[in-house]
C-alpha cells in the first residue's frame, strides 16, 4: 500500500462542505437550466411578488410596499425551508449508509448539500426588490443598496437552518419533505410578518412567530428601506443570527440522534 | 501501507498481534412492531486473519449483509462482540472506519449527476484525504479500473458494470486496511469481473485484508484463502473453500459432455458410483477415488469426447448438504 496524504480536520470539513455543495448543485441543474431559471422560476417568483403588491394597492396607501417587501424577503425563507425537500435526496440515492460508514460526519454533507438553494433564494428576493420595488414607491439608497443583500443572506442561512431541521425530521420520510416545506413556510407567512405585522394575528402566533427566522430579519429590511438604519436593525439582525443558530443546533442534535439511534435499532435510515 | 504516522485520522496502530476481524458470539436481533423480534445474527464467531481473502457465502437472507454492516460500523450488535484491526466495533467505531473500505452491493451508492472523477474525489475527501492526493488516488484508479475514458462523464450515464467498477474504485480510495466487498462482480461481464478479481488478489498481496460476501463459490475458489458459510444467521462452516466441498462428499465428479450409449458403458467402469444426465446435454459421473476419475477421462476422451472437466460440488449443493448435516446435528441435540 502506498504512504496516504491526509488533511487536517478543518481541511477535511471544508472539501467535504464544498463536494457536498457541489453535489446539490449539479442535482438542481438538472431540475433547471440558466434559460428556464431566468424565464420560468424567477419570472414566477416575481409574479408572485407582484400579486400580492396589487392587492396592496386596492388596500390602500403604504400596503402596496409593505406586501411588496414582505413577499420579496420571505421568498428568500421559501428557499431555506426548501431544504427540508432536497435533504431527504441523500437518502434517494443509497449513500447515507456509506457516509455514515465514513470517518466523516454524515451531518456536514447533510448540511452542505442544499447550499445551492441559498443564492437562488437571495437571487429572487433581491431582484423582487429592485426590479418591483419602484412600483411600490421604492427607490434604494447607497445605503441600503449595501446593506439589504447582507440582511438577505442572514434570512436566507437563518431559514436554511430550520429547512434543515425540518428536513432531519423527515429525512426517513420522504413522502412528507414536501408537505413539510409549504406547510412551514405557509405558517410562517401568517406569522412572521411578510403579509401581515406580527402583532395583528394574537398573541400566541406572535410570540411562534418571534422563535422563527425572518421576522426579526424582515423587521431589519424594512428598517432599512425606510432609511432607518440603526443600532435597532442590528439588533434585529443580531437575534435573526441567534434564532438561526438555535435551529441549526437543533438541527445537527436530531441528525445526531438519529444516526445514533438507527446504529442500535437498524432503523430504515442507513438500512436502505 | 499506511503507517500511522502520515495522520489518517484516528490512526493509532493497534496492536499486530489481533486479526483483522474477530467476532465472538455476535447476535442482532431486528424488533418489529408486531410479533417476535427477528433473529438476522446468532451466535457467529468469525476471525478474519490480517492480509487474508475471506469470503463470506450463504444465500439471500442468511445475514451476510447484516454482518457486513456490524463490521462496517452502521449497526451495533443486539449481543456479543467484534473488534476490527483491535479496534472494539461498538465504542471504537470512530477508530475503525478511516481504516475500512466498503463496497456494498448494487447499483446505489453513488452520486448520478456527478462524474465519476467528482465522485471519487468527493470520497477521497469524505475520507480525509488532502485535495491534491485525493485528484491523484481518483486518477490512479479510475486508470486501473479502465474508467479513465469515461472520467468526466455523468455517473447517470454508465453501465451497472461501469457502476460497480466505480463502486470498488471508491471504497479504496481511501486506501483501507480493511475491504468489506459485498458482491462485488454482480453485473459484470465476464471480462469485467475477471479483472476486478485480479485487482481484488492485487490488493490482498499488497497486505490488505478483504472480506468478500459472495454467492458464487467459483469466485471464492478463486479469491479466498478462506470462507465462512452462514445460515439462517448461524455459522454452518469456516474452512478453505476445498475444504468446505470436501466436507460434504469426498467422492470424485467428471462432468463430460456425451450421450447414451456412451453414458451405458462409462456406467459400466470400475469405480464409477453413478451417471447424472443434465438438460444442457453434460452428464455428471460419480467416481469413488482419483484413479476412476482417469480411468473415466481416458474412456472418454478414446471415444471422441472433448468436453470434460472435473469439478466439486456447488455453492448450492455445498450449502444444502451443510444446512442439512446441521439442521440434523440440531434434532440430535435437542
Amino acid at each position: 500500500m502506498s504512504r496516504t496524504a491526509y488533511a487536517s480536520a478543518t481541511g477535511r470539513r471544508s472539501r467535504v462542505l464544498g463536494w457536498a455543495a457541489r453535489a446539490g448543485a449539479a442535482d438542481y441543474g438538472t431540475v433547471f437550466t440558466w434559460k428556464t431559471w431566468l424565464l420560468g422560476w424567477f419570472v414566477r417568483m416575481l409574479a408572485q411578488v407582484l400579486f400580492f403588491a396589487t392587492i396592496g394597492h386596492l388596500l390602500g396607501p403604504g400596503q402596496a410596499r409593505y406586501l411588496l417587501v414582505g413577499n420579496a424577503v420571505a421568498l428568500v425563507t421559501l428557499h431555506g425551508v426548501f431544504a427540508s425537500a432536497s435533504t431527504t435526496w441523500e437518502l434517494q440515492y443509497g449513500t447515507l449508509p456509506l457516509l455514515v460508514a465514513s470517518p466523516t460526519s454524515p451531518t456536514l454533507v447533510l448540511v452542505g448539500r442544499s447550499l445551492f438553494w441559498l443564492p437562488d433564494g437571495v437571487a429572487c428576493g433581491l431582484g423582487a426588490l429592485l426590479i418591483l420595488g419602484p412600483t411600490a414607491g421604492l427607490h434604494p439608497t447607497a445605503v441600503s443598496l449595501a446593506l439589504i443583500p447582507a440582511l438577505l443572506v442572514l434570512v436566507a442561512v437563518t431559514s436554511y437552518c430550520l429547512g434543515l431541521f425540518l428536513g432531519s425530521l423527515v429525512l426517513t420520510a420522504v413522502d412528507l419533505r414536501n408537505v413539510v416545506s409549504n406547510a412551514a413556510f405557509t405558517v410562517m407567512l401568517i406569522v412572521c410578518g411578510p403579509e401581515v405585522p406580527s402583532g395583528a394575528v394574537g398573541p400566541v402566533l406572535a410570540r411562534l412567530g418571534q422563535v422563527l427566522p425572518l421576522t426579526h430579519g424582515l423587521l431589519a429590511v424594512r428598517e432599512v428601506l425606510a432609511g432607518r438604519a440603526d443600532a435597532h436593525t442590528a439588533a434585529l439582525a443580531g437575534w435573526e443570527t441567534l434564532i438561526g443558530a438555535c435551529w441549526l443546533a437543533a438541527a445537527l442534535a436530531v441528525l445526531g440522534l438519529r444516526a445514533r439511534r438507527s446504529r442500535r435499532d437498524g432503523a430504515a435510515l442507513f438500512l436502505d | 501501507m499506511t503507517d500511522g504516522t502520515n495522520g489518517r485520522p484516528g490512526d493509532t496502530r493497534p496492536g499486530d498481534g489481533e486479526p483483522a476481524v474477530e467476532t465472538t458470539g455476535l447476535r442482532r436481533e431486528y424488533r418489529t412492531r408486531r410479533g417476535p423480534a427477528v433473529v438476522a445474527l446468532d451466535d457467529v464467531s468469525v476471525t478474519v486473519e490480517r492480509g487474508e481473502v475471506h469470503g463470506l457465502l450463504g444465500p439471500n437472507g442468511a445475514g451476510k449483509s447484516t454482518l457486513m454492516k456490524i463490521l462496517s460500523t452502521v449497526l451495533l450488535p443486539t449481543a456479543g462482540s467484534g473488534r476490527v484491526l483491535g479496534h472494539d466495533l461498538a465504542t471504537e467505531h470512530r477508530r475503525i472506519r478511516p481504516l475500512l473500505g466498503i463496497v456494498f452491493g448494487g447499483e446505489r451508492g453513488l452520486y448520478p449527476r456527478l462524474t465519476a472523477r467528482q465522485n471519487m474525489r468527493y470520497w477521497a475527501a469524505l475520507y480525509g484525504l488532502t485535495g491534491r492526493e485525493g485528484a491523484v488516488r481518483s486518477d490512479a484508479l479510475l486508470d486501473e479500473l479502465g474508467l479513465a475514458e469515461r472520467a468526466d462523464d455523468r455517473v447517470e450515464t454508465f453501465s451497472v458494470g461501469m457502476r460497480q467498477r466505480l463502486h470498488l474504485a471508491r471504497g479504496i480510495v481511501g486506501d483501507p486496511r480493511v475491504l468489506l466487498l459485498d458482491e462485488p462482480t454482480n453485473g459484470l461481464d465476464p471480462l469485467a469481473a475477471r479483472q476486478l478479481r485480479e485487482l481484488i488478489r492485487r490488493l490482498a498481496g499488497e497486505g490488505r485484508t478483504v472480506l468478500l460476501a459472495t454467492h458464487d463459490l467459483a469466485e471464492a475458489e478463486a479469491l479466498c484463502d478462506r470462507v465462512t458459510m452462514i445460515n439462517h444467521g448461524r455459522v454452518v462452516a469456516a474452512e478453505a473453500p476445498k475444504t468446505l466441498a470436501r466436507l460434504v462428499t469426498h467422492q470424485e465428479r467428471v462432468r463430460v459432455r456425451a450421450e447414451e450409449p456412451l453414458l451405458a458403458l462409462v456406467r459400466a467402469l470400475p469405480g464409477v458410483l453413478g451417471v447424472e444426465p443434465d438438460d444442457d446435454g453434460t452428464a455428471l459421473v460419480t467416481v469413488e477415488d482419483k484413479e476412476s476419475v482417469g480411468r473415466v477421462l481416458a474412456f472418454v476422451v478414446e471415444r471422441g469426447v472433448t468436453e470434460v472437466r472435473t469439478e466439486l460440488p456447488g455453492l448450492e449443493e455445498v450449502y444444502l448438504r451443510l444446512v442439512h448435516r446441521d439442521e440434523t446435528r440440531s434434532v440430535v441435540n435437542r
